[in-house]
């Protein structure tokens, strides 16, 4: 054995064991989610400090300010929290599953057929706005169904799904991009969609889009040993005793169940289903145990933290959350990569 | 005494058939040796033993009872497999990597116990990785990295250990220490060792019982002594070789040009 073994030790910042800085990036991402839903609730064209909307909350009353907290900036924190968890979990385990880092909630469908759906309620039937949710639900659903129909051949393999996905997006688009350019008269609507936003969220979005945060949440944390399995190979995790195919479709349906009721809340938020686990595993590793709610409580943090933005920065216009996300989040993202390899 | 049955095995991949009408009966509790050129069907019939891969056809018998009437964990406590150089995450330490030899053992709703750390540090402490247990798996040399793997599969608790070509890409050192790991498993643990080798001398030195491979099916098995002959390397390798005993009493041969015969092409 020659000395360079000896060497390789892995350092940490601050902290002397691999577990403490887990548990420490654990804390710093849940001060971030924090963070951000207190700042959600207290910036806005109405200035009401920390102090006051927590009277509010504890009193629940009923004035101009009550109202403001309680009818908008509440459940539109909510909502934006639930799509960012929901995404940032959705994206972490297609990584695993498809062992492919740049597997997102894009690769299964999901946006292409939340997009679709959505755009044609947009531009066909705009007096039906109100079911943009659950079309859009149902759209994203199908799509991922037919890419997983479409891959299948004897089982299951990532490669094939990607490429399937990829085929059946691209077409999904092509009919998103015709629907645009044949009523470009009202596409405005349509676009803001497709960026992806939080404006007008409330407390229907929510009870949307809750269960499906919770449930997804608890499956993906039950799925966390699987997923850490899976991330050996497929023939190591059978190999192992892990029903490889089974956890795959599993896996696959909780993490469109994720992605899909996000996107048919807030439209078609990119970024946060792909970079957010990146950006949490660079930080924390790739254990999922630990990953996958680092990913969560970052995805809560930067969608309430950028929805904030989107709502302050040039108010009284406010922008697309998406757009703000990509902004300020793919440099962030750069930087973290820049400094890890 | 036979721990692993293979009985007329056919397996094809799309349209390539590798193995057809393979029968094989691995012997409890010794070092059997898989030989056989490139392209024979040697780590295709190791997945099919270990149940990675599914034949179309033909039986594996492990204790007596089909392989497909086992639950894919309970298994995975009996039998442990080493694909050729498997992956992992690159943030992924030693002891991380053997505690995944676990996961058969627990069930899906618990952490590790503490028999799971006592067995993970056993295993650690057999294949000497325990003083680089806190190391990542991806900064290891080739040899270590193959002992951290082997310390994964002993923490399965296996009766069976089956390996593909764990000494490829090592260099003659490593390859010495993994055999002897190997050859210390078996005789202290009583573990029956299963494993595809590329380099007929050694496999001849260390393994009890030897299977020759050629185009999927079994060429020919037996003691080294009965398998390694100057007539099944120039039938199965198309080489001539020097057949010599060696002074422990196990075949060495020296290659001494290819065999007079049309060479394939390919």
């Amino acid at each position: 054995m020659s000395n360079r073994h000896n060497e390789a030790k892995v350092n940490f910042p601050f902290v002397a064991s691999r577990t403490a800085w887990r548990l420490f990036v654990l804390a710093v991402f849940a001060l971030l989610a924090v963070a951000g839903v207190v700042l959600s609730l207290v910036k806005g064209a109405l200035a009401i400090t920390p102090e006051q909307v927590w009277q509010i909350m504890l009193t629940s009353a009923n004035d101009a300010k009550g109202q403001v907290i309680w009818n908008i900036r509440l459940p539109r924190t909510l909502v934006g929290a639930l799509v960012g968890l929901n995404l940032a979990l959705s994206g972490a385990i297609l990584q695993a599953v498809m062992r492919n880092p740049l597997a997102d909630p894009h690769i299964i469908g999901i946006s292409s057929g939340a997009g679709l759906a959505g755009v044609a309620i947009m531009i066909l039937f705009p007096a039906m706005e109100y079911l943009i949710t659950p079309v859009a639900f149902a759209g994203a659903m199908i799509a991922a169904v037919i890419i997983y129909i479409l891959a299948w051949k004897g089982g299951i393999r990532p490669i094939r799904i990607i490429l399937a996905g990829v085929a059946v997006s691209a077409f999904l688009g092509s009919g998103i991009s015709a629907l645009m350019i044949f009523y470009s008269d009202r596409v405005h609507g349509a676009l803001m969609w497709m960026v992806g936003g939080l404006s007008a969220r409330s407390w229907p979005h929510l009870e949307i889009i809750l269960p499906y945060s919770l449930l997804g949440g608890v499956l993906a944390l039950l799925g966390a040993t699987r997923l850490n399995v899976l991330q050996l190979g497929d023939d190591m995790a059978r190999g192992l005793g892990l029903q490889v195919e089974v956890t795959r479709i599993a896996m696959t349906a909780v993490a469109a169940l994720l992605a899909a009721s996000a996107v048919s809340v807030a439209g078609l938020l990119g970024f946060v289903g792909l970079i957010v686990p990146h950006a949490a595993r660079l930080m924390i590793g790739s254990d999922y145990r630990y990953l996958l709610p680092a990913a969560a409580l970052l995805g809560i943090g930067v969608v309430t933290i950028s929805d904030m933005l989107a709502r302050t920065v040039l108010a009284p216009v406010e922008l697309p959350v998406g757009i703000i996300m990509a902004f300020v989040g793919a440099p962030f993202f750069l930087y973290l990569l820049r400094r890890e390899v | 005494m036979t721990v692993l049955e293979a009985r007329h095995l056919a397996i094809r991949i799309g349209e390539k058939q590798i193995l057809s009408e393979l029968t094989l009966a691995v012997p409890t509790g010794k070092i059997t040796a898989i030989l056989g050129p490139n392209g024979s069907g040697k780590s295709t019939l190791l997945k099919a033993l270990s149940r990675v891969l599914k034949p179309q056809a033909g039986t594996v018998y492990f204790d007596g009872r089909d392989l497909k009437a086992i639950s894919s964990k309970d298994l995975a406590r009996r039998l442990a497999v080493l694909p050729q150089a498997p992956q992992s995450p690159p943030d992924l330490t030693v002891r991380d990597l053997v505690e995944h030899g676990r996961f058969p053992h627990r069930s899906w709703w618990k952490g590790p116990a503490a028999a799971d750390r006592t067995i993970v540090t056993w295993a650690l402490e057999q294949t000497g990785m325990l003083s680089m247990a806190e190391r990542l798996v991806s900064t290891l040399s080739g040899g270590e990295r193959q002992r951290a793997w082997i310390a994964m599969a002993l923490a399965q608790q296996p009766q069976v250990l089956l390996l593909d070509e764990p000494t490829t890409y090592l260099d003659i050192c490593h390859q010495l220490e993994i055999m002897q790991l190997v050859a210390k498993l078996n005789q202290e643990n009583g573990i029956t060792v299963v494993m595809v080798l590329h380099d007929i001398n050694q496999a001849a030195q260390v393994a009890d019982y030897i299977a020759v491979m050629r185009d999927g099916g079994i060429f020919a098995a037996g003691t080294p002594g009965q398998v390694v002959t100057q007539s099944m390397l120039r039938e199965v390798f198309r080489v001539e070789a020097d057949v010599l005993p060696a002074e422990n009493g196990k075949p060495v041969f020296l290659v001494t040009g290819l065999a007079n015969q049309k060479m394939k092409t390919t």
